[in-house]
């Protein structure tokens, strides 16, 4: 790290790298990076503890600022302040000390997953999957699917958090997370496949860009939203379908460096 | 005349959450707010140990990259130990040419880091080596003539730098 701030190596940088060999490899575009922004800014309205919520368009992104080819002001994340907190018990403690017990759904949580990659991205191997991948994500979420049973991701989720960073690494994410193949983020997003009222709607809560990125709380805050989700504790507007009565998050450190997917079932 | 040297500004901060607060905000009285300027200055003896090398051989102008003697894998990044199988690495000369692999233009930098804007960061793949290299590429003309794919080089600095790191840097062929 001491080399790399004095050529000014810093996060924004090398996510932005990463992500145009994404756009060199499979043709993804800007606007598809900045249509994750707008989704996930839109998404924060209807979260009343969200930091940055806006209604704002593809060009509205586009116009911001540059920041790192091909990141501009609006495609990063938020630097917040917060704190999350989340309690895990057994049904026996939880039984006795909870007094919302029976009252209120019970969500159990059902998968638990984390990978590991080089923190220095240059050697990282190449070119599978290189830098235009999360390696330590991928193993994070095959790690949690097998742990739950989960077969097909975009049918045996309704909502996921994602470490949406900057706008591309969301989608980059749908792909190592098994949402789609190499490639397909963007069009799919496009057509509002990760909408609220889509497929797999994903950062409810506005993410790491719309609802903000406290660090240290920023993964248990996406577990908070997965439990408002499943217990349909969230705004109307911003409540999912429960049809497979699963959630799940994904948070990682560094760039793609740590990585843990979580998983959470409601049980009626 | 100024009564406190370093006070930047004096300013009413916004309600963050005017929609938690229907009846008005309840921190009013507690919203002006005053900036002022401190200063934390951190200076300490770096030891760059079994980087070393790599650093003096950059003042000569050599290009150094560590070979495993074990799965023969070469890192440019250098590493004393190969990640790969925990071998210890032998230092390796390599010519210093190289293919950009991806690159991004900044016009932003954090104010801690002395760098000037614009500036574009590359991601090399240095002939000879199974890593990637991350520099800076300069003197690349005009924004659009950056193609990945491109051949680039390393060059030597020839002034004098404030970190071994500016020895180098890359640039088109």
């Amino acid at each position: 790290m001491d080399w790399e701030v004095q050529v000014a190596g810093f996060y924004i940088a090398y996510y932005a790298l990463m992500m145009r060999t994404h756009m060199e490899k499979y043709g993804t575009t800007e606007e598809q990076c900045a249509l994750v922004s707008v989704k996930n800014h839109r998404n924060a309205i209807y979260n009343p503890y969200a930091h940055y919520p806006m209604e704002i368009t593809v060009e509205d992104v586009m116009k911001s600022r540059l920041i790192t080819s091909p990141y501009k002001l609006l495609d990063c994340c938020l630097l917040s302040d917060g704190a999350a907190a989340m309690i895990f018990a057994t049904e026996e403690w939880a039984k006795k000390h909870c007094k919302t017990w029976e009252r209120k759904p019970t969500i159990e949580f059902t998968g638990t997953g984390c990978g590991t990659d080089f923190m220095r991205m240059v050697d990282r191997p190449f070119p599978y999957p290189g830098v235009t991948h999360f390696r330590a994500k991928r193993e994070a979420a095959r790690m949690a699917y097998a742990m739950a049973g989960v077969k097909n991701p975009l049918k045996d989720f309704d909502c996921f958090e994602i470490h949406d960073a900057f706008s591309g690494v969301e989608l980059v994410s749908y792909e190592d997370l098994g949402f789609c193949k190499e490639g397909e983020s963007g069009p799919l997003l496009e057509e509002g496949l990760f909408d609220i009222g889509g497929e797999l709607p994903c950062n409810t809560s506005g993410g790491l860009i719309g609802f903000g990125h406290p660090v240290g709380a920023t993964g248990i805050a996406q577990g908070v939203e997965i439990l408002r989700q499943l217990r349909q504790e969230a705004h109307p507007k911003r409540q999912v379908e429960l049809r497979a009565k699963r959630g799940g998050m994904d948070s990682h450190g560094g760039t793609g460096t740590f990585v843990t997917v979580n998983i959470f079932e409601r049980r009626d | 005349m100024k009564k406190v040297l370093n006070k930047l500004e004096v300013f009413t901060a916004e309600d963050p959450m005017p929609f938690l607060h229907p009846e008005g905000d309840p921190w009013k009285d507690v919203r002006e707010i005053e900036r002022i300027k401190l200063e934390w200055n951190l200076s300490y003896r770096h030891c760059l140990g079994k980087y070393s090398r790599f650093f003096l051989e950059l003042e000569k102008g050599r290009f150094l990259a560590t070979e495993c003697p074990n799965c023969g894998k070469v890192w440019a990044t250098p590493r004393p130990v190969c990640a790969d199988c925990l071998t210890i690495c032998k230092w390796k000369e390599l010519p210093g040419m190289g293919t950009l692999v991806s690159h991004s233009i900044s016009e932003f930098v954090p104010a801690f880091m002395k760098v000037e804007t614009p500036y574009v960061l590359a991601l090399v793949r240095l002939d000879g080596a199974d890593t990637l290299f991350a520099h800076q590429l300069k003197n690349y003309g005009r924004r659009e003539d950056i193609k990945d794919e491109m051949g680039v080089k390393v060059v030597y600095a020839k002034e004098p730098v404030a970190h071994p790191i500016l020895l180098m840097c890359f640039e088109p062929l």
